[in-house]
């Protein structure tokens, strides 16, 4: 075994962890960063992309899937549908960029709706945060609409414009009850060139892969840290962190592809590996100290585990509105995010969809690709065909609804110990079952869909029967003021363990309906200026 | 929706007069068989531009598979010349415009991708393929 030491060690090179790394690492101190995957070629990856006859969410990164089938087992009633990346720079690389702040009123889910449970901070303690995140990652966003978060800063880039889609939506529904409703979605995504990344060019290829990286992903940071002095170890899969009974984290252990096994002594250990296999490191953490894994007392790791499962309705708009020329989406209703109504069933954000029927076609090749099949086999030929693809694919309109769902601890992360990866280490296996206030608020949210896609005109109107995974794995290590019932204290510092913090969507309490990623960065932001702060101080402490 | 018997008028606009026939002519080499090929996907998308080089790696893809060769260059053989009542027509003749709409053959239950840019979906529906980069804001 060979030995290495830093300052400090962070597991994970996704958005947290290059974030965090980057902040700590203009201070003097000696960063490390383990990375379980590798780099990906941008180019390289790209190519795959476009040579893959299926082009899904994995076909740049072949040769890792986890997130499918066979990365995690699945005991639960539903299935659970998201998926991660190990690569350098983590899920980033396939995420859609979409970067809304959580609502005030998501913090305090107990204290308003007594469901789920309040955040040990609120809205207004995370607000500065959120502005110097959305300056990390480059968020482009229109200052003059409300979209229910206080903000104290202009987005740092102008929003990304309407799509016709977007704007053939706003037109449609003046005089209704939606008018007006419709807002720019902010993302990080540039509107013009930003952090020595170009402008946007409209490739609309964004998941799975952005070809030119106008779209951020966290190897910006991953970069800047290196450039500050921070290390980058790859193929590095952590598999033990060890703790003294006192609960001093005292190394991690990881092994290489060639099962070489290497140990890391640092003074602060950092886990931002997401909210599945953080909290499966945890877990298979077991020492004669700590039997039921590391920052377990409260039994709380690995439980909670939430998505933002999405519904979908899509139609054939009454003219052409020319899919698939942008990014994947532009704009959104938030006025479902709110309300009394949550004591009844889940918020829901609307999105706007740029890409036609892909995602509700995808099983079938696509949402060009489908129709294709279907025209020829009803018997289309030449021009007919032509002119009947060309009417059906430049018409096609999707929303989609991305839904809140409450904590549960029988929605959780444990470990396969029967079933080793090619690591030989124990795969996680997730129990995941939607409750009914979730189901109610798809049913719900696709009424809503169908009455806008009505109002609007369209004809051919459908909703998808199942529920999507939006990819937003979350709240398996919640955070906490109490130590029985969390995990990380509003620092994200572990319950019992002050050396060890945990990054990443896996300390939310609740879900709110924002797309994660933003909240993620800031609390990274918040937790590496009190690491920063705190460093003497946890360190003599340790 | 298109009803078989459109589909069948259809193809006969597109394949011309047809004559019923039992014989599979021969022709003389594999190049010959291509030239039909092409002509014959010509006259079934009504494009008179196809790109040749797709067009040897999808008929090599139909001579070349062996449950298929047999009925394929029967097809060939006939195609415009012979009745549309037999199902090899009908079953080659879609196989023909989905390899050239999606740009993607089925080897051994795998798909491969010939050409993704060149598919005719794009060219048909006047969007820019996926993933190539376009002119920000003209969206």
């Amino acid at each position: 075994m060979e030995h290495i030491s830093a300052d400090v060690v962070i597991v994970g090179s996704g958005v947290s962890g290059a974030l965090f790394a980057h902040q700590i690492s203009q201070h003097g101190l000696k960063v490390l960063i383990l990375e379980a995957g590798t780099h990906v070629d941008r180019n390289q990856a790209f190519g795959k992309y476009l040579n893959a006859p299926e082009k899904t969410l994995d076909s740049p990164y072949e040769e890792w899937k986890l997130g499918s089938d066979n990365s995690f087992i699945q005991d639960g009633l539903d299935q659970f549908k998201s998926s991660y990346l190990r690569k350098v720079g983590g899920t980033t690389w396939h995420w859609l960029g979409i970067c809304p702040r959580l609502l005030p009123e998501d913090f305090k889910m107990k204290s308003l709706y007594d469901l789920g449970v309040d955040w040990p901070i609120d809205y207004e303690t995370l607000e500065p945060w959120y502005d110097k995140a959305e300056k990390e990652l480059g968020v482009a966003g229109k200052n003059d609409q409300d979209l229910g978060s206080p903000r104290q800063q202009n987005y740092p880039l102008p929003e990304i414009p309407y799509t016709r889609t977007d704007k053939f939506v706003i037109k449609n529904l003046k005089n209704s009850k939606y008018e007006n409703l419709i807002n720019h979605t902010p993302q990080a995504r540039n509107s013009v060139a930003y952090d020595n990344r170009p402008q946007c060019c409209g490739a609309a290829s964004c998941i799975p892969i952005c070809p030119i990286q106008a779209k951020y992903d966290a190897t910006v940071h991953v970069e800047k840290a290196q450039h500050c002095g921070a290390s980058l170890i790859t193929d590095a899969v952590v598999f033990r962190v060890v703790s003294e009974s006192s609960g001093k984290i005292t190394e991690v252990h990881y092994k290489k592809s060639n099962k070489q096994v290497y140990i890391v002594r640092a003074k602060i250990f950092v886990l931002a590996a997401n909210a599945i296999e953080t909290a499966k490191l945890l877990l298979i953490s077991k020492s004669e100290f700590f039997q039921n894994g590391i920052a377990n007392q409260s039994d709380q790791v690995g439980r909670n585990l939430m998505d933002h499962p999405a519904s979908l309705s899509y139609a054939i708009a009454p003219e052409k509105i020319f899919p698939y020329q942008a990014p994947l989406q532009t704009a959104g209703i938030d006025f479902f995010r709110k309300g009394a109504f949550r004591k009844e069933y889940a918020a829901y954000r609307i999105q706007i969809q740029n890409s036609g029927w892909e995602f509700p076609k995808i099983s079938e090749g696509g949402g060009i690709q489908s129709v294709v099949e279907k025209l020829i086999e009803q018997g289309f030929t030449g021009k007919a065909l032509k002119h009947e693809l060309e009417n059906l694919v430049s018409k096609q309109i999707c929303f989609a609804s991305m839904l809140e769902q409450l904590p549960d601890i029988n929605n959780r992360v444990q470990v396969a110990y029967n079933n080793l990866d090619s690591f030989g280490i124990p795969k996680p296996k997730i129990t995941y079952q939607l409750d009914m206030y979730t189901k109610k608020a798809l049913i719900e949210s696709k009424k809503q869909m169908v009455e806008i896609l009505k109002i609007l005109k369209c004809t051919e109107i459908q909703s998808s029967n199942d529920y999507f995974g939006a990819g937003h794995i979350m709240g398996t290590y919640r955070m906490g003021l109490n130590s029985k019932s969390s995990v990380v204290n509003s620092n994200l510092q572990c319950h019992g363990h002050f050396n060890l913090f945990l990054l990443g969507a896996g300390v939310m309490p609740t879900a709110g309906t924002a797309n994660p990623t933003l909240t993620i960065a800031a609390l990274a932001l918040r937790c590496a200026d009190f690491v920063i702060k705190n460093f003497r101080g946890l360190h003599a402490e340790t | 929706m298109l009803k078989r018997r459109q589909f069948i008028s259809q193809l006969i606009l597109s394949a011309g007069v047809f004559i019923v026939s039992t014989q599979v002519p021969i022709f003389a080499n594999s190049e010959d068989y291509f030239k039909k090929f092409m002509e014959v996907s010509k006259k079934l998308t009504e494009d008179d531009y196809l790109d040749i080089q797709n067009g040897r790696l999808y008929f090599n893809y139909f001579f070349q598979k062996k449950e298929y060769k047999h009925d394929f260059l029967k097809f060939l053989s006939e195609f415009g010349k012979s009745s549309y009542g037999n199902k090899n027509i009908h079953f080659f003749s879609k196989e023909i415009l989905k390899c050239w709409y999606s740009g993607i053959v089925n080897v051994n239950n795998h798909k491969k991708l010939i050409t993704y840019t060149s598919a005719l979906s794009w060219q048909a529906t006047g969007i820019k393929p996926v993933g190539v980069c376009g002119i920000f804001g003209k969206w």
